[in-house]
């Protein structure tokens, strides 16, 4: 029993030990929430506060890019839609049937689509209702697809492509019209603030207030995508069988400067625009520069005209050369002396004919006369990325520079600069603005920027008949004849360019740009189209505007005419 | 010896036990449990973790849970400690055959194959066997006492260590290190209390430092296993993934309750997910945030009480089994509740192991109130000397 007693001593001694230490890690404790939940706590709620804090956004719905008859050119993805890819479809009878069945639609109608296995992507069927959509994803159809995010997608591919442009990630534009539109398309988002969880998921917040996005609005373009589609086949054609690097062209209505269409070759198409050369997301029609050759004359012929200081019958006897400054200027294949008058000079496209109209009106007159006629400055198109090109101030001149732009050199100039010029020719002495934008519905508070009427007249109709008359001249029997239409007619001219050499220093034969500018009918031009070839190689009748683009031109502005029903 | 312990045990049946048993331990302990479940209901009602469809099924399940551990609580006051102390072999067996079928039929969860799926219900072996390892130690260390003085011999020293070892090697097996880690401080706190010489305890303690050093040279232990648990060494530690982040977590829920906390049910930080396993091993940052430093301070101050009455009890036991038992059950509720609330605040380990009568699960619960129901035992079944009978010893 004693040492029972002595043992208990013992007991006690080690017990209030263990409790002695469990006071100091209970202190411990004590001092570290304090430090957490009082010294600290401000820090940490700051920090629990941030991370449960999620902004968001509702993105409103991005506007739709139509063209002219409302073809939808550009799309947002932002419902329920069903669509299918056809590659992987496995049994077309079966899933077809299950569609047809849920959404109410014709079964072979859907066969048919999931048949269709050149496709990667077709619609079954748009703004379906959420019930009818979860119930096609709890089938689990192979190659069937429920999309419920905002995706742009560009239903006609790759046609007026670098025109419409695209959008980034956050879709939002980054070219094209998309660019130039994107606060009108994009509309107004609304942010919002509510919790978030630790999966990033927004724990909807029942007092919340916000209201809805301002969805974005549809820019309705002038393109015709019918006009636009035969025009980039014309010019795939054209860029295939003359090898060449480009070509581009533009239809215009010469009344109001309406674009029916702005297409090159090569292109890419808008839903894979990131697999494509970046070079090719440039608009060909405002951005591409060249020294236009002889389509410049229209340009030359008509402020000497306008100034008088030549008439349209005057004649001039023309040798095969003419020397200006230290240049001598040669006709193409002309090796005797002619009488030509101000007409034939155009119809036949003479160079030296030219050189002496150009130097009857002097620097001063004929560099006022191109500035008049818009060169040098942007064109004002609702696109973004255009060129002004180069044109220099008539007092930098060397002497032979007259000469030069005499026949379209020394300058250089976008092929809607000078299809803008050729239409003032066509609407009797206009300048207009060409426009790419038919309707735009703008957002509240937003000034109405868009420039509507705005046309200056820059020559007479007298000037600009006297021109027109020698453009259906060479139509009828000059360079252009390829151009004709049975039952239209039609003016033009044709432009034969050697490109300027890569170190700037004189021109380099075999690598050419050749173009024809023109408009139709002669009566009453309602079109205007211009078609530019870069590089074209080895045709056979030679490498020549009147043999290369003016075929193009004919079949483009034949189509035009009757698409657009003019007779 | 035997006759003499029957006999005494009939005069004990003639006293009112009733009075004996420690009505403010169990009242605390029905205070905290039943403060548990409300707290597990917060901790649910939002996230219900593991897919469940009923915000208050893990209210439900430990209300269950709760009910089983408290019958059982009392059931047991009804078996004087003496026999089980008796039968002792019995209870080693039963927790090591536990153990072994954890290892056979058990399924793993994260990593660790601790769990038993009985159907109706799954159970955590490692938790029941902590009982029965400190009933185990606690009959085979009473024995060194009634002998003579510093009799506590290498011989018997090394036979509780192979008891406590024969529990912790089934437990490294699934591996649990955590409960491992508990398993061994109880044991070192036993031996400490069973009279041990010192020499024995810096002995064993060494040898378990020598076996973690192997253990990690060896690759047994791989070293990202043991940066995981000492993450709170380093507060800067990236706090985007594994334990940092789930310490990261855990300190900016209580942190950011503040004194007072944000109220029942409003705990962003565990509604929203933010802290792991906010039910279980991190209940303790659902309470800091929620009822904020005052609710912390009361819950530790409860908790702390109840170990105390276990050590009190133990202090005024009868004989050497019954403090080794009651104060084995302290310990294991002291070790557990210091390195789960110090994990939440970043000065203890991470392991994952549960905070006693609060984290959500029936193991963990129903054993701990096993233990209670013991430490009462102990309490209820003590001996009761009249005063005469002092003075009368004390006398000679």
């Amino acid at each position: 029993m004693l040492n029972n007693n002595n043992n208990k001593k013992v007991n006690r001694k080690r017990i209030y030990f263990l409790f002695i230490l469990f006071l100091v890690a209970f202190f411990l404790i004590i001092y570290r929430l304090i430090s957490i939940q009082y010294l600290n706590a401000s820090e940490y709620k700051n920090y629990a506060e941030y991370q449960h804090t999620g902004e968001f956004t509702i993105i409103s719905k991005r506007g739709k890019i139509l063209d002219r008859n409302g073809v939808e050119l550009a799309v947002s993805l932002n419902e329920k839609t069903v669509y299918a890819n056809p590659k992987l479809v496995v049994d077309s009878e079966y899933e077809a049937g299950v569609l047809a069945e849920i959404l109410g639609i014709d079964e072979s109608e859907v066969r048919e689509k999931l048949d269709n296995k050149d496709l990667g992507f077709v619609y079954i069927q748009r703004k379906i209702s959420t019930e009818k959509a979860e119930e096609i994803s709890r089938h689990n159809l192979p190659g069937i697809y429920i999309q419920d995010e905002s995706k742009r997608y560009y239903p006609l591919n790759d046609i007026a492509a670098p025109v419409i442009g695209f959008t980034g990630i956050d879709n939002n534009g980054l070219s094209g019209i998309e660019l130039q539109y994107e606060k009108v398309l994009r509309g107004v988002d609304i942010k919002v603030t509510a919790e978030k969880d630790v999966f990033g998921n927004i724990i909807p917040v029942e007092d919340s207030q916000y209201g809805e996005p301002i969805n974005g609005k549809d820019v309705v373009l002038t393109i015709d995508s019918q006009i636009q589609y035969m025009v980039q086949k014309k010019l795939e054609e054209l860029t295939s069988e003359y090898d060449a690097l480009r070509a581009i062209c533009i239809v215009m209505n010469p009344e109001n400067g309406e674009i029916y269409s702005m297409a090159s070759y090569p292109g890419f198409d808008l839903n894979k625009y990131d697999e494509a050369d970046p070079e090719l997301y440039k608009i060909e029609g405002i951005s591409f520069t060249y020294e236009p050759g002889s389509t410049f004359k229209i340009v030359n012929v008509s402020t000497a005209l306008e100034n008088n200081t030549v008439s349209k019958s005057q004649s001039f006897d023309l040798p095969p050369s003419i020397k200006v400054g230290d240049r001598v200027i040669r006709e193409i294949s002309r090796t005797y002396n002619v009488t030509y008058t101000t007409e034939e000079i155009i119809k036949h496209s003479s160079n030296v004919g030219a050189v002496t109209i150009a130097l009857s009106m002097g620097e001063k007159m004929f560099w006022e006369g191109i500035k008049n006629f818009g060169f040098g400055e942007i064109t004002g198109i609702e696109l973004p990325g255009e060129e002004k090109g180069l044109f220099y101030d008539y007092k930098t001149w060397p002497a032979s520079t007259i000469g030069a732009l005499a026949i379209g050199q020394s300058i250089s100039v976008t092929p809607l600069q000078l299809l803008r010029a050729t239409c003032a020719i066509a609407n009797g002495g206009y300048l207009i603005t060409p426009s790419i934008v038919k309707e735009v519905e703008l957002l509240e508070n937003e000034d109405d920027n868009l420039q509507l009427d705005d046309r200056s007249r820059i020559i007479s109709k007298e000037t600009a008949d006297s021109v027109k008359d020698m453009m259906l001249a060479v139509v009828d029997g000059g360079t252009g004849t390829r151009a004709q239409i049975e039952g239209v007619k039609v003016c033009g001219k044709t432009g034969t360019a050697e490109k300027a050499n890569k170190d700037g220093v004189g021109y380099s034969e075999g690598r050419q740009i050749v173009s024809f500018v023109g408009f139709a009918p002669y009566e009453n031009p309602q079109v205007a189209v211009i078609v530019v070839v870069d590089e074209p190689q080895g045709g056979e009748s030679g490498i020549w505007g009147g043999t290369i683009a003016a075929p193009a031109f004919r079949d483009i502005m034949d189509f035009s005419l009757k698409r657009l029903k003019i007779n | 010896m035997r006759g003499k312990n029957l006999d005494t045990l009939n005069d004990y049946s003639k006293d009112k036990k009733i009075l004996r048993f420690d009505f403010l331990l169990f009242f605390l302990v029905i205070a905290i449990s039943s403060f548990g479940l409300l707290i597990i209901y917060s901790a649910t009602r939002e996230t219900m973790p593991g897919g469940v469809s009923d915000p208050a099924y893990y209210l439900k399940r430990q209300a269950i849970y709760l009910a089983v551990g408290v019958f059982l609580c009392i059931a047991i006051q009804f078996v004087n400690y003496r026999i089980i102390k008796r039968y002792w072999w019995l209870f080693f067996a039963t927790g090591i055959i536990l153990l072994l079928s954890v290892l056979i039929f058990g399924f793993e969860v994260n990593g660790c194959k601790s769990w038993i799926d009985l159907k109706f219900t799954t159970i955590q072996p490692s938790e029941f066997s902590k009982i029965f390892m400190v009933i185990s130690l606690a009959a085979v260390m009473s024995k060194w006492r009634s002998e003579k003085v510093c009799q506590v011999t290498f011989k018997k020293v090394a036979i509780s260590l192979a008891i406590a070892l024969s529990f912790m090697a089934f437990v490294l097996l699934e591996p649990d290190y955590g409960t491992v880690l508990i398993y061994f401080c109880v044991y070192i706190g036993m031996l400490f209390l069973s009279g041990a010489s010192f020499l024995y305890i810096f002995l064993i303690l060494g040898m378990a430092a020598g076996g973690v050093i192997f253990a990690l040279n060896s690759g047994l232990i791989k070293q990202y296993q043991l940066d995981r648990i000492l993450v709170f060494l380093k507060p800067d530690a990236q706090p985007t993934e594994g334990s940092g982040y789930s310490l990261y977590q855990s300190k900016l829920a209580i942190g950011s309750g503040g004194l007072t906390g944000k109220g029942l049910f409003l705990g962003k930080q565990t509604n929203l997910n933010y802290v792991p396993e906010h039910h279980t091993d991190f209940i303790f940052s659902v309470i800091g945030e929620e009822l904020g430093f005052l609710g912390a301070i009361i819950v530790i101050i409860i908790l702390g009480v109840i170990v105390w009455r276990c050590f009190y009890i133990a202090l005024n036991s009868s004989d050497n089994f019954a403090m080794l038992l009651s104060s084995g059950i302290g310990l294991i509720i002291l070790t557990q509740m210091t390195i789960n609330i110090g994990m939440t605040i970043g000065i203890m380990p991470i392991i994952g192991i549960p905070l006693p009568f609060l984290s959500s699960g029936g193991s963990s619960l129903i054993s701990i109130l096993i233990g209670i129901g013991l430490v009462e035992n102990v309490s209820v079944w003590r001996e009761v000397r009249k005063e005469h009978e002092i003075a009368y010893q004390d006398l000679r």
